[in-house]
């Protein structure tokens, strides 16, 4: 009588325990299938208890939801950078891929093209419009930014000339050299920003999070699903922020 | 004297006229016109009006057409351009979201985006995801020769040899794929007239192709329920974004008529697992949705 009690208890508990939350929303990595991701991270958190993934697809919706939030955060450093004074934000850990936990973008197109017509990008669209202005400043006042949902449509579309620039990665640009080398060849790079950090797992100052979400997401890369998800945001692993690192993010 | 002018300049630039933009849609309960709509919605910066075309009688649109007599007219499906076509064939007119194109009337003032996806790109992306697959069966028939031919040349710049079937009306029979199959790792299916009024024969041709655990890729989601492992297919928001973009960059220099610049992929991963198709877990990310 009394275990039974005791299992309605427990099934009545995590019926209206609030789960703990992880808020993604990211201008740099152009995810797709947010279910999956959802699905995948929610199935890896539940071995560390009552945690839930909540990804975002709309900037605002998500700032909105960070306000009085406990929650760790998962976004880009660009964005961070927007937003970490107003939301009294801390980064914790950053994605790191091939060694290296920042990137650079490259501007692409056929050759001798002057700055005119469209730019095809799967990044959000005022990160697109920054990042033009950085890589070609006055010249980008001609150029129509066209969101597309992944950096190979991007680089495809330049191609079969449906725009006629790109900005994607610089990994995306060498994937294309290794799948269709005939189309990369005819395309060349017309500027390439400075390295940027890559995404960045953060938490409020004021409100830590559960410290254990953050061990979690550091060990991530030490198991196969773990490194699974982290395939599908594009990266290998999360490692700690150096204290140097920390400033030059904060700049 | 220098800031008279400048006085001047702002004086007429703020009576010079902004372009009259209408959107005509041929329904809007149809979803793949309304994404490409909304899409549109959020994405053009200017003003435009909009109608619908299954909401009025013809006289009402061609009086709106009139009254407004708009500068740019995006359509989206093949009513809506063609009473754009018909009363202000004159104006710059946009379309999309209208299969095979080519059969509508058009005038130098005539922009679009297809369908139809570029067939290098469908390519390009079974490359990337299945890297291991070198040889893919397409059928086709008189109707669509055309596009074999180029399936053929664009699938050489990326290592990929084409096998083609030809099919024939009346005559040809599942008999005949047996040894086809033999060939193939993979079928494309696209839309091929001949093969598709004759639904028996295209359901046996995909249950054949299923049997021998070829993976099948197409272009609709319909074809999950006979063992298709991926649907390529255009996306039909990035449409709505494309035809903004055309009309903002005031870009007449590119391509009159564009293929859509972003792609929807859809995974059937349970069947890649069940026939063992090797595909890069890394890139996941890209599928709009998996089917596990």
């Amino acid at each position: 009588m009394f275990r039974i009690f005791f299992v309605l208890l427990i099934l009545l508990n995590s019926l209206f325990a609030g789960s703990e939350k992880i808020y993604f929303y990211t201008t740099e990595s152009n995810i797709n299938n947010f279910k999956s991701l959802k699905i995948s991270f929610d199935r890896y958190l539940q071995k560390f208890g009552g945690f839930e993934f909540q990804p975002f697809k709309n900037q605002r919706t998500f700032e909105k939801y960070l306000k009085d939030s406990e929650s760790v955060i998962i976004i880009s450093s660009w964005h961070y950078q927007n937003i970490a004074k107003d939301y009294n934000l801390e980064a914790k850990l950053i994605a790191e891929k091939k060694g290296t936990i920042t990137d650079s973008q490259v501007l692409v197109g056929y050759k001798n093209m002057p700055y005119r017509g469209v730019v095809a990008s799967a990044y959000d669209k005022a990160y697109s419009k920054e990042l033009l202005s950085e890589l070609v400043s006055s010249g980008s006042k001609k150029l129509t930014v066209l969101s597309v949902p992944k950096e190979i449509d991007a680089l495809m579309s330049v191609g079969f000339k449906m725009s006629k620039f790109a900005i994607v990665s610089q990994d995306s640009f060498n994937l294309l050299k290794e799948i269709n080398p005939f189309l990369a060849k005819n395309l060349e790079v017309y500027a390439k920003s400075e390295p940027k950090y890559r995404m960045i797992v953060a938490e409020s100052k004021i409100k830590k999070a559960n410290s254990r979400l953050i061990e979690i997401f550091k060990n991530m890369s030490s198991n196969r699903v773990g490194l699974d998800i982290l395939g599908q945001l594009r990266i290998d692993n999360m490692k700690p922020v150096s204290k140097k690192d920390l400033e030059n993010i904060k700049e | 004297m220098k800031i008279v002018l400048t006085v001047i300049l702002l004086f007429l630039s703020l009576f010079a006229e902004t372009p009259k933009v209408v959107v005509i849609n041929s329904n809007d309960k149809l979803e793949k016109y309304s994404d490409s709509y909304l899409a549109f919605k959020d994405d053009f910066e200017g003003n435009f009006s909009t109608i619908v075309v299954s909401d009025m009688k013809s006289r009402e649109i061609k009086e709106y057409l009139y009254d407004e007599y708009p500068d740019i007219i995006y359509t989206i499906g093949s009513q809506a351009y063609q009473y754009a076509h018909l009363y202000t064939p004159e104006k710059e007119i946009y379309f999309s979201s209208i299969v095979n194109w080519k059969r509508l009337p058009t005038t130098p003032k005539t922009f679009g985006v297809s369908h139809e996806l570029h067939s290098e790109m469908q390519l390009t992306l079974i490359k990337t995801l299945f890297p291991e697959i070198k040889k893919i069966g397409v059928v086709y028939s008189r109707y669509t020769e055309d596009l074999i031919n180029e399936f053929q040349e664009r699938g050489k710049n990326l290592g990929i040899e084409i096998v083609a079937h030809r099919v024939f009306e009346g005559t040809s029979d599942i008999s005949e794929f047996h040894s086809f199959m033999d060939n193939i790792e993979a079928l494309t299916v696209i839309p091929e007239p001949t093969l598709f009024r004759k639904e028996s024969l295209l359901k046996e041709v995909l249950t054949l192709a299923k049997k021998r655990e070829l993976a099948i890729f197409s272009y609709h989601k319909l074809f999950l329920d006979y063992g298709a492992v991926l649907i390529i297919s255009a996306d039909n928001q990035t449409t709505g974004r494309q035809i903004s973009a055309m009309i903002s960059s005031r870009d007449r220099d590119g391509e009159k008529v564009q293929y859509p610049a972003g792609t929807n992929l859809i995974f059937n991963k349970r069947v890649a697992d069940n026939i063992g198709l090797e595909y890069n877990p890394v890139l996941l990310y890209m599928f709009n949705e998996i089917v596990e």
